[in-house]
């Protein structure tokens, strides 16, 4: 069947297409030519060749360590905390919502400030856990605690408002039932969320692994013990530029790798569902 | 180059010997920055001619912090959050009087960092640039400098 428009309306649709057509192809390619300028300008001999500097290892491992860390305890300690939060209301509840965002509107460097005026040798509370002899600033610990506090609202709230949406009928049921509140939680309730729950983590890690401003504030800059890739692709720009690049390129990598599993991961829950 | 210490010293440093003390944590700059290779390279000095070389192993590994910037590293010891820290004499010389503690660096396993002025090629003002760098050349703009903490070359 031959559908006849007036002439106006399939101008303006192919004016329509073409003009989605180049705000495409802007976004991807403002967001897709930077990355792959980083590619370009290193060659791959340079670029193995420079993984084997000592500084590039070392800032690998201790990225990787200290981010699975970050991220199991933010998992670990934020899934309950979320739950609570979300299912429960409790006196300051408000405060405790506004607090989650903080970390998220505060300049990373002003979260290290804060860390080391708290925990710092001189801080706060840190002149009390250094006179019985504990060190907390410039430590890996340090960059730990700095990578949970800026990276962790990523995590809560998106925990947070997964919990929320779930119908606690679903839970409900499941009690009567005759499943425990444990029970419950675990086989009704996380199963939900857990493709929601998935892209927090990621996005958690996609924060802590980029961390740069509160790690150097707080935790300092020493190979091996506190210089993660962030850092060390800073201190490579301004010194041994193919290390800069190098770690740049890992970054890159790295990202890439996790989006693709996350990806590969809530597809088959999915199909699960 | 200069040692600068928290007002109240808390590692209870004398002495430049003292910067090897287990337990004792600095602050410098990396070496990708001038400051950061001036400090290295005074540290070397002062191996060489004074301390030796266990002297100057102990004292990198009592380093916490390598910044990316002198500033940052005056910063660290004005705080307190570290027991000395390698900066620019002009540094220590700007800073109000009091807040820091300071040990100086023999001035022949110092690193002396030049400063030099010029007028440029492609200049479009170069009566008036010209003017600047005689003045600061001369005995008045010397004069401004040493009150910051600069020397005469």
């Amino acid at each position: 069947m031959i559908v006849w428009k007036p002439r106006s309306v399939q101008i303006k649709k192919k004016l329509a297409l073409v003009g989605a057509g180049i705000l495409i192809a802007a976004v991807t390619l403002y967001l897709f030519l930077p990355i792959l300028a980083v590619f370009l300008r290193i060659t791959p001999e340079q670029f193995f060749q420079t993984l084997q500097d000592p500084n590039v290892i070392s800032a690998l491992w201790l990225s990787l360590f200290t981010t699975a860390i970050t991220l199991t305890i933010v998992i670990l300690i934020g899934t309950p905390f979320a739950y609570f939060h979300s299912r429960y209301s409790y006196p300051g509840k408000v405060i405790v919502d506004t607090l989650i965002d903080l970390p998220l509107v505060l300049p990373p460097a002003v979260a290290g400030v804060a860390l080391l005026m708290l925990y710092g040798r001189v801080g706060l509370l840190g002149k009390y856990f250094n006179m019985v002899g504990i060190q907390i600033a410039f430590t890996t610990l340090a960059v730990i605690m700095a990578q949970i506090f800026v990276a962790s609202p990523f995590y809560l709230r998106q925990a947070k408002s997964l919990f929320e949406q779930i119908d606690p009928a679903y839970e409900q049921t499941s009690r009567t039932l005759g499943a425990s509140p444990v029970r419950t939680l675990f086989l009704v309730t996380l199963p939900m969320t857990t493709s929601g729950l998935i892209s927090g983590a990621v996005m958690t890690f996609g924060r802590a692994l980029g961390e740069f401003g509160a790690t150097i504030m707080f935790a300092g800059n020493v190979p091996g013990t506190t210089q993660t890739m962030p850092l060390a692709v800073y201190v490579g720009m301004q010194g041994d530029f193919y290390v800069g690049l190098t770690i740049s390129i890992l970054l890159v990598i790295i990202s890439f790798a996790i989006m693709i599993a996350v990806r590969l991961i809530q597809k088959r829950e999915e199909q699960h569902a | 180059m200069i040692v600068i210490l928290p007002a109240s010293n808390p590692a209870n440093i004398q002495s430049l010997s003292d910067l090897s003390k287990s337990g004792v944590k600095i602050a410098m700059a990396a070496d990708t920055v001038p400051v950061g290779i001036a400090t290295n390279a005074a540290i070397a000095n002062l191996a060489n001619s004074t301390y030796g070389q266990d002297w100057k192993t102990a004292t990198m590994a009592n380093v916490v912090s390598y910044e990316t910037s002198e500033p940052s590293v005056a910063t660290k010891v004005s705080l307190g959050e570290v027991d000395a820290g390698f900066v620019y004499e002009s540094t220590a010389a700007a800073a109000a009087s009091g807040t820091y503690q300071t040990i100086t660096i023999p001035k022949k396993d110092n690193y002396l960092q030049t400063y030099s002025i010029a007028i440029l090629k492609d200049g479009t003002n170069k009566a008036v640039a010209q003017e600047f760098e005689q003045f600061m050349l001369s005995s008045a703009g010397q004069n401004i400098l040493q009150q910051y903490g600069f020397r005469t070359p």
